[in-house]
């Protein structure tokens, strides 16, 4: 077997609550990750989805257990995020904004806005390249988010419900692109997410995590090949794979609830 | 509908939110200028004490005396040597002691208790203790002034700093941002609005603070006109001391808040053509 691009073993995270207590956010989570593979996480809100993530790309340090990363090749970083939020800087232009990655890395800015220019293009976002982030709408923002992502040339991107904030029928076209583009591409992607159909969708597995403290409960192969087309949402064997998942998914919300 | 009547619609609406601005405009000049016209009528009755209350037309007289004699020119330009210096010196130092109470907890806990008891001690209370230090020179009237600015500054670029959105810095750090990097693409840019906040606030008070000192310990400046005019009995021209004084403030604000809606291109009224590139229709 061929080394994982990213694999943690036995995760465990503590943390200290805002009224003092300690809180286990995470608890025996262990996954790897093979090059090339599109995994998602679904799970109830506060599960710890993100802190996993967090921990993954290394913005957090894991209370227990480890994580291993494929180093990437400088400058490039070994993981990119992308966030719910998007989290463009307001004050650097579309261009700058899909550089930053690379900027940071310490590539000079010549290269890294060619670099930039050719993911703008690929998003539908040139002709806004000397623009600034407020004049773009939430779609082409999350756009730009996911060419500053790409941009870098990153193994491994890390999608933190990465179309959470966009409206139902932009998030879906959203998601269209992102199956199109990550076909095209097949960067490893691990990617957080609320929605069972877009886990699905865009997944080579759908991991399942426990209401808090977050544990990976169960893991679906989804069956579908690639390239994939979106219309597989409207297949009786999509249909069946979200209701297995939803039944997972329920048993964790219902013993949350109880 | 057809398209000759959809770009009709299109310019009407143009057409009337460019009426309505005139009209807001034209309001806010409308409203002044019949007060000066009650001011000048009142007066032209016999309805108002001329004495203290000088008719519009004479004190616009003798503005023009003033200027032409160069009195008038020589008293800004006194103001202004105080006020510019002390601004500017005032402004650097209070936004770097601001910049690094806001990034640093450290710098925030040592002199953050300090600066909040001296920022509620009135700055002109301290004009005598400078006078004393430094006798009756330009010193300390320029001090004053940039006493005055540093805390107005420090604060408002300290808040600036912490209100820089935690998941803007979250993002700059997943994607490796540190050190001079960090400071550059983020925690600078970040901090601006603050920091022209605190311009904007320090420019209003930069004035008020130089004409409180030249009232009290100079014989120049605009401040000293209009207290001399008042030993002197000119009322008259203590009014044109009071309009230089406002002309010269409403001034100096404007080019602080253009300047910093230059300094910030990527806000909306920041940009040289707002509207040149509407905002973009989502486009699947």
């Amino acid at each position: 077997m061929t080394v994982p691009m990213l694999s943690a073993e036995d995760l465990g995270k503590f943390f200290l609550s805002g009224d003092g207590r300690v809180v286990r956010a995470l608890e025996g989570v262990s996954l790897t990750v093979r090059e090339g593979e599109f995994v998602c996480v679904v799970g109830p809100s506060g599960c710890g989805k993100s802190t996993l993530l967090r921990i993954l790309g290394g913005l957090e340090h894991p209370s227990s257990g480890r994580v291993e990363r494929r180093p990437g090749r400088p400058p490039v970083p070994s993981a990119s995020f992308v966030f719910q939020d998007f989290a463009v800087l307001p004050w650097l232009t579309v261009r700058s904004n899909a550089a930053f990655g690379l900027r940071m890395a310490g590539v000079r800015r010549r290269r890294a806005e060619q670099a930039a220019d050719e993911w703008l293009r690929r998003m539908d976002l040139a002709e806004f390249a000397d623009g600034y982030p407020d004049q773009l709408s939430g779609g082409m923002r999350q756009r730009l988010a996911l060419a500053r992502a790409f941009t870098t040339g990153s193994p491994v991107l890390l999608m933190d419900e990465p179309l959470g904030s966009l409206d139902p029928q932009t998030r879906r076209l959203m998601q269209e692109q992102l199956l199109t583009l990550w076909q095209e591409e097949r960067t490893t992607v691990v990617l957080v997410t609320h929605s069972i159909d877009e886990a699905i969708l865009l997944g080579d597995r759908v991991l399942v995590m426990s209401a808090r403290p977050g544990r990976l409960t169960d893991e679906f192969a989804v069956p579908f090949p690639r390239p994939r087309d979106p219309g597989i949402q409207d297949s009786p064997e999509f249909g069946r794979l979200r209701a297995r998942v939803w039944d997972e998914l329920r048993g964790q919300l219902t013993v949350h609830a109880r | 509908m057809s398209a000759p009547a959809d770009a009709a619609a299109a310019r009407d609406v143009a057409v009337r939110a460019r009426r309505a601005a005139w009209r807001r405009t034209a309001l806010g000049l409308a409203v002044p200028a019949g007060l000066l016209l009650a001011w000048q009528l009142a007066a032209r009755a016999g309805a108002i004490d001329t004495l203290l209350f000088p008719p519009p037309s004479r004190i616009a007289v003798r503005l023009w005396d003033l200027a032409a004699s160069g009195e008038l020119g020589t008293h800004t330009a006194a103001t202004l040597r105080r006020l510019l210096p002390g601004y500017a010196l005032g402004s650097v130092t209070g936004a770097l002691a601001g910049f690094v109470m806001g990034v640093s907890r450290t710098a925030e806990a040592a002199f953050g208790p300090l600066f909040s008891a001296l920022y509620a001690v009135p700055k002109i209370a301290t004009l005598p203790l400078l006078l004393l230090i430094f006798g009756l020179t330009e010193t300390p009237k320029v001090l004053s002034v940039a006493i005055t600015v540093f805390f107005v500054l420090q604060i408002n670029t300290a808040a600036g700093v912490r209100q820089i959105d935690p998941r803007l810095l979250e993002s700059a750090r997943s994607y490796g941002a540190s050190g001079l990097r960090l400071l550059r693409f983020v925690l600078l840019p970040g901090a601006l609005p603050g920091v022209l906040t605190g311009l904007r606030t320090a420019a209003g008070l930069g004035v008020v603070v130089v004409v409180a000192v030249e009232f009290v310990a100079s014989d120049s400046g605009l401040g000293y006109l209009i207290w001399n005019s008042w030993t002197l009995f000119q009322p008259d021209r203590m009014y044109v001391g009071l309009v230089a004084v406002a002309v010269l403030g409403a001034l100096f604000s404007a080019a602080v808040t253009l300047a910093g809606r230059r300094a910030m291109p990527w806000r909306s009224d920041g940009r040289r053509w707002p509207g040149r590139r509407a905002r973009a229709v989502e486009r699947g």
